[in-house]
C-alpha cells in the first residue's frame, strides 16, 4: 500500500481513510433525508412513508460524523492512491456490455468485454489471451444461446 | 418419532438423481472456488443466482448449500499447499498447514484438514437436526414487535463480532438497510428515493448489488494487488497421517467442532471467526504452544474443523428464523426469495421437503466432499496455474450475462458497473460490505414489522418493552453495544482478531 505524503500532516488527515468514509456517509444522509422532505410521516398508529428513511438517514449522519471525528483525530491510514488503471477499464468494460450486447450480438460484445477488461491488468500476453477469450465466446454461444436459449442475438443484427 | 419421519422425508428429496446431481455440482463448484484464490462463495453464489431461476427449489437451494461447506474443504487445499487462503476463512491454516507442507507432509495436513470438516459437518447437521425444529416452532410465537426487535439483535451482534471498525460496520448496516428500502412502499404506493428511474420503482436488485459488491469491486481490487503464489510443487505423497497424527489432531477436531459448532449460530459469526478463535484455543491449551507455526498438526486441525461446522450451523437462524446470519446466509435468502419462497418459521411446516431435503443435503454433501477430495487434488492443484488475470475476466464475463439474464435488462449490467465504483471505493476505505447486504435484506422486514407493531399496539411505542420476548431482545442488544463501547472489550477485540 502506497503511503501518503506526510506522517500525519493535516493534508494527510484528511485525505484519511475514516475522513473520508465519514464524508461519504454525512453525504448519503444529507441528501436521504432532503429527498425525504416530502415524504408524509402520518400518525404513530399509521406511520407512513416517511418515518423509516427519516429515522435511517439521523442515524446514518450521526455516524457518518462519528467516523469523521475518528478520522481527524488521525487513527487511520491514508486512503493512498487509486488503482485507476484496473478500475477504469473493468468499468469501461461492463458498461460497452450493457451498451452494446442487444446490438452488438454475443461474439462481439462478450470479446469485447474481456479484451477491454485485460487492459486493466498491466500483463500482456496476446496470444494466451486470444485462446482463452476464444474458448469463453464459444462456451458462451453454446451454454446460454443454444442451451439456456436465451434471447440474445448471436450476431449483430 | 416425528424426527425420524421427517429425515426420511430428507432422504427421499436427496436421493432423487437430480437433486443428488445438484448437490454434487455444487459442493465441486464450492470446492473449485474455494481453492482459487480471489473468488469466494459469496460471488460464486451471487453469480449462480441467475442461473437457479431455471432449477427447482431444493435443487437450487442444495447446489447454494453446497457451494458455501464446499468452499470451507477447497479453501484448505490451497492454504497447505500455497501458502494463500483460498477463502478467509482459512487464512489461519496457512500458519501451520504450508508449514507441514514445507516439511513434507502436504499429505497428512490434507487428509487430517479433510477428515476433520468431514467429522464438523456431521456434527453439525446433528445439531441443526436437534435445535431448528424447537427454535422454528418458539419463533412462530413472535410478534412484530418481537421480530423487530429480534432483527436489531441480530444486525448489531452481526457487527460486534465482525472485524474492522465498529462505527463504520453500524454505518454500512444502517446504509443497507436505506438501500433495501428503495423502491415503491408496498403500504401506501409512494416511490422512495428513485430519482425518477424506471428500474428503481421496483426496489435495487439484489444481484446486482451482490455481484457489484462482492464480484466487480474484487476484481478491480485483485488485478490492481497482484499475489504471488508459493506453489509447493513437490509430490503430494504419504496421505495417510501417522498414528501420533490422529493421537494429537482428534481432541483438537474435537474442540474445533465444537467451538464453531456454537459460534456458527450467533449472527456475524460464520466461518472465519470460528477459524481464528479455534486456533486461538488450540494454543492456549497445548502443551507446547511455541511449537505454533512450525507445522503443527492441531493448528490444521481444529480451525478446519471449526470453519466447517460453523458454515454449516449459521444456516440455523437463517432457516428458523428467517435472519441472514452473514452475508453468505444473504445470498441463501436472496435464493429462496427468487423462487418466492419466503424464508422464516414458516418454512418448515409449508415446506418440510425443502428444509429436510437441504438438511440431508448437507451430510451427504460432506460425505462427496470427502471421497471426492482427496483423489482429485491433483486437479485443483493444476487450476491453481490458471492466472488470476484471465479468471477475472471469465468472472466479469459471468457477472454481466447472469445479471442480463435475469430481466433481459440491459440497464441492470450498468447497475453492477455502479455497484462495482461503490464497492471499490468501500475496499480502499475499509469499509466492509458484509454488514451492507444484511441490512439490505432485513430492510423492508423491519420496516414491515415496525408498521405492523404500531399498528397492533394503536400507536402506543410502549409495546416494544411491554412485551417479554421484545423486552429481552432489546435488552441483549444494549447490553451488547454498551459493551463494545466500553474499551477493555474493545481492545479484546481487537488482540483477538490479531492472533
Amino acid at each position: 500500500m502506497q503511503v501518503g505524503s506526510g506522517q500525519a500532516g493535516g493534508r494527510s488527515r484528511l485525505l484519511s481513510q475514516d475522513f473520508l468514509a465519514g464524508l461519504f456517509f454525512c453525504t448519503v444522509a444529507l441528501v436521504g433525508l432532503w429527498v425525504a422532505r416530502d415524504y408524509p410521516v402520518g400518525t404513530a398508529m399509521r406511520i407512513d412513508t416517511g418515518v423509516f428513511p427519516r429515522l435511517l438517514c439521523w442515524t446514518l449522519l450521526l455516524l457518518g460524523i462519528g467516523i469523521l471525528v475518528n478520522g481527524l483525530r488521525g487513527s487511520t491510514g491514508p486512503v493512498g492512491r487509486l488503482a485507476l488503471r484496473p478500475f477504469f477499464f473493468v468499468l469501461l468494460a461492463v458498461i460497452f456490455f450493457g451498451l452494446f450486447i442487444e446490438k452488438l450480438g454475443m461474439v462481439i460484445t462478450v470479446a469485447g468485454l474481456m479484451v477491454i477488461a485485460s487492459l486493466g491488468s498491466p500483463e500482456r500476453h496476446w496470444r494466451v489471451l486470444a485462446v482463452f477469450v476464444a474458448l469463453v465466446v464459444t462456451a458462451a454461444v453454446v451454454i446460454f444461446a443454444w442451451g439456456l436459449g436465451l434471447p440474445i442475438p448471436v450476431w449483430p443484427v | 418419532m416425528d424426527l425420524f419421519a421427517n429425515l426420511a422425508l430428507g432422504f427421499s428429496v436427496i436421493f432423487s438423481p437430480t437433486t443428488l446431481l445438484f448437490c454434487l455440482v455444487g459442493v465441486v463448484l464450492g470446492t473449485a472456488i474455494g481453492v482459487l484464490p480471489g473468488l469466494g462463495p459469496v460471488a460464486t453464489m451471487a453469480l449462480l443466482l441467475p442461473v437457479t431461476y431455471y432449477l427447482p427449489p431444493e435443487g437450487a437451494l442444495i447446489m447454494l448449500a453446497g457451494i458455501y461447506y464446499g468452499a470451507q474443504y477447497g479453501g484448505s487445499t490451497t492454504a497447505i499447499l500455497v501458502n494463500l487462503p483460498g477463502e478467509s476463512s482459512s487464512v489461519i491454516t496457512c500458519l501451520d498447514g504450508h508449514a507441514m507442507a514445507k516439511n513434507g507432509r502436504a499429505g497428512a495436513a490434507l487428509a487430517i484438514a479433510a477428515l476433520g470438516s468431514f467429522f464438523a459437518g456431521c456434527v453439525a447437521t446433528v445439531a441443526i437436526v436437534l435445535f431448528a425444529p424447537p427454535l422454528s416452532a418458539m419463533a412462530q410465537q413472535f410478534g412484530p414487535a418481537d421480530y423487530f426487535s429480534l432483527m436489531l439483535l441480530g444486525l448489531i451482534t452481526a457487527v460486534v463480532l465482525a472485524r474492522g471498525s465498529l462505527l463504520k460496520a453500524l454505518a454500512m448496516i444502517v446504509l443497507g438497510l436505506l438501500l433495501g428500502i428503495v423502491g415503491t412502499d408496498v403500504n401506501t404506493g409512494t416511490a422512495r428515493y428513485t430519482f425518477g428511474i424506471g428500474m428503481l420503482f421496483d426496489g435495487i436488485g439484489f444481484v446486482p448489488l451482490a455481484m457489484g459488491l462482492f464480484g466487480v469491486a474484487e476484481i478491480i481490487h485483485n488485478l490492481a494487488n497482484p499475489e504471488r503464489r508459493d506453489l509447493v510443487t513437490a509430490k503430494v505423497k504419504g496421505l495417510w497421517p501417522t498414528r501420533e497424527d490422529f493421537r494429537a489432531a482428534w481432541p483438537a477436531v474435537l474442540r474445533g467442532t465444537g467451538l464453531g459448532t456454537l459460534l456458527g449460530c450467533l449472527p456475524g459469526g460464520g466461518a472465519t471467526l470460528s477459524a481464528f478463535s479455534s486456533y486461538t484455543l488450540e494454543k492456549k491449551v497445548s502443551r507446547y504452544p511455541e511449537k505454533f507455526g512450525t507445522g503443527v498438526i492441531e493448528g490444521v486441525a481444529a480451525p478446519e474443523s471449526a470453519n466447517n461446522a460453523a458454515s454449516q450451523t449459521s444456516f440455523i437462524p437463517m432457516l428458523t428464523l428467517g435472519i441472514p446470519s452473514n452475508s453468505v446466509m444473504a445470498m441463501m435468502i436472496g435464493g429462496m426469495m427468487i423462487h418466492g419462497i419466503v424464508p422464516g418459521p414458516l418454512v418448515m411446516t409449508e415446506r418440510p421437503e425443502l428444509f429436510w431435503g437441504m438438511i440431508v443435503s448437507m451430510w451427504v454433501g460432506n460425505l462427496m466432499l470427502l471421497v471426492f477430495n482427496l483423489p482429485m487434488i491433483g486437479m485443483w492443484v493444476r487450476m491453481l496455474l490458471l492466472p488470476y488475470r484471465l479468471l477475472a475476466l471469465a468472472i466479469l464475463f459471468f457477472c454481466c450475462i447472469g445479471v442480463y439474464s435475469l430481466n433481459n435488462s440491459a440497464t441492470e449490467v450498468l447497475f453492477i458497473a455502479f455497484f462495482g465504483v461503490v464497492g471499490y471505493l468501500f475496499i480502499r476505505l475499509e469499509c466492509e460490505p458484509a454488514p451492507l447486504l444484511l441490512g439490505f435484506i432485513l430492510g423492508p422486514l423491519m420496516e414491515a414489522n415496525l408498521r405492523r407493531a404500531l399498528l397492533l399496539s394503536r400507536g402506543d411505542p410502549m409495546v416494544f418493552i411491554e412485551r417479554p420476548i421484545s423486552l429481552g431482545l432489546l435488552i441483549a442488544s444494549a447490553v451488547l453495544l454498551l459493551f463494545v463501547i466500553l474499551p477493555v472489550v474493545g481492545k479484546m477485540r481487537e488482540t483477538a482478531f490479531q492472533e
